[in-house]
């Protein structure tokens, strides 16, 4: 049964790491309304830095980011005893497909370690990508039980 | 990020870290660390048991630390006792590959291990020749 948003915060940020720290700020509040445990907390922080870990070191150029052009938007979906985040980029984008084996590994890689991480700290995750099309990464955190 | 250095014993360069490891801060550790590693150190010991968070940057600045050691026969390990933090290293399964251990005695003690193991290794080697 899909779950009813009871809010919904959307913010857009330079793509620059000193804003992490606000991000996940902003993302433990909404997951503890959302009644998720501090430890379901946590996974959500550094989930979401993962996701925007990887829209800061991939999706721009060093021009795009000096322009103040590399921007990435963060949507976070407060639900019923989950969250629901997408991270979104209008960067360079990649196939999917060349980060599907460090993905679904059973092991982690060096290589696409961040959505590695991402995909074991949540409970589903997406990767909507093409070559000079963006990229959305998003995932949902649901309450443990 | 607050980062202390501090050789211990001459031989166990301990490199203790407060605050929060993301990618904003990730640079200034690296630095530092690369300054430890630039000095000649090849046993590190890191002291995480203050740090409140880490994600795969700061795994990268570790993993990374760990192969130098490694290659100039020294090795790293680390102290860290947080639920938050650990969790972060058991996921992406560099638990093992770093030596991370709840306390600094434990992390120390790997360490001592290690260079008792290859002092003998050189001896046998040295006696051989």
């Amino acid at each position: 049964m899909p779950v009813t948003h009871l809010d919904a915060l959307r913010f857009e940020l330079p793509c620059d790491p000193k804003y992490l720290v606000a991000v996940r700020l902003a993302v433990a509040g909404a997951a503890a309304r959302a009644g998720l445990t501090v430890e379901d907390i946590h996974d959500l922080k550094v989930a979401v830095c993962e996701a925007c870990n990887n829209c800061i070191e991939h999706a721009f150029t060093e021009e795009e980011r000096a322009s103040g052009a590399a921007r990435m938007r963060i949507t976070v979906l407060v639900g019923d005893g989950e969250v629901r985040i997408e991270v979104e980029d209008s960067g360079r984008g990649f196939d999917p497909k060349h980060v599907t084996a460090a993905v679904d590994s059973d092991t982690p890689r060096t290589e696409g370690l961040g959505l590695f991480v991402i995909k074991q700290m949540t409970d589903q995750m997406h990767i909507e990508s093409a070559p000079g099309s963006g990229t959305k990464i998003s995932f949902v955190k649901r309450q443990s039980r | 990020m607050a980062i202390h250095t501090r050789l211990v014993d001459e031989w166990l360069v301990v490199v203790k870290l407060a605050g929060e490891l993301d990618a904003y801060l990730a640079p200034e550790v690296r630095e530092r660390v690369e300054e430890v590693l630039g000095s000649g150190a090849a046993w590190l010991l890191m002291d995480l048991t203050e740090v409140e968070y880490i994600d795969s940057v700061g795994l990268g600045i570790m993993v990374g630390a760990a192969k130098r050691a490694n290659e100039r026969g020294g090795d790293l390990s680390i102290a860290c006792a947080r639920p938050n933090v650990l969790r972060v290293f058991e996921v992406s399964g560099t638990r093992d590959l770093l030596n991370v251990f709840p306390t600094v005695a434990e992390a120390r003690a790997v360490l001592e291990a290690g260079r008792a193991r290859a002092a003998t290794s050189q001896d046998v080697e040295g006696g051989g020749a």
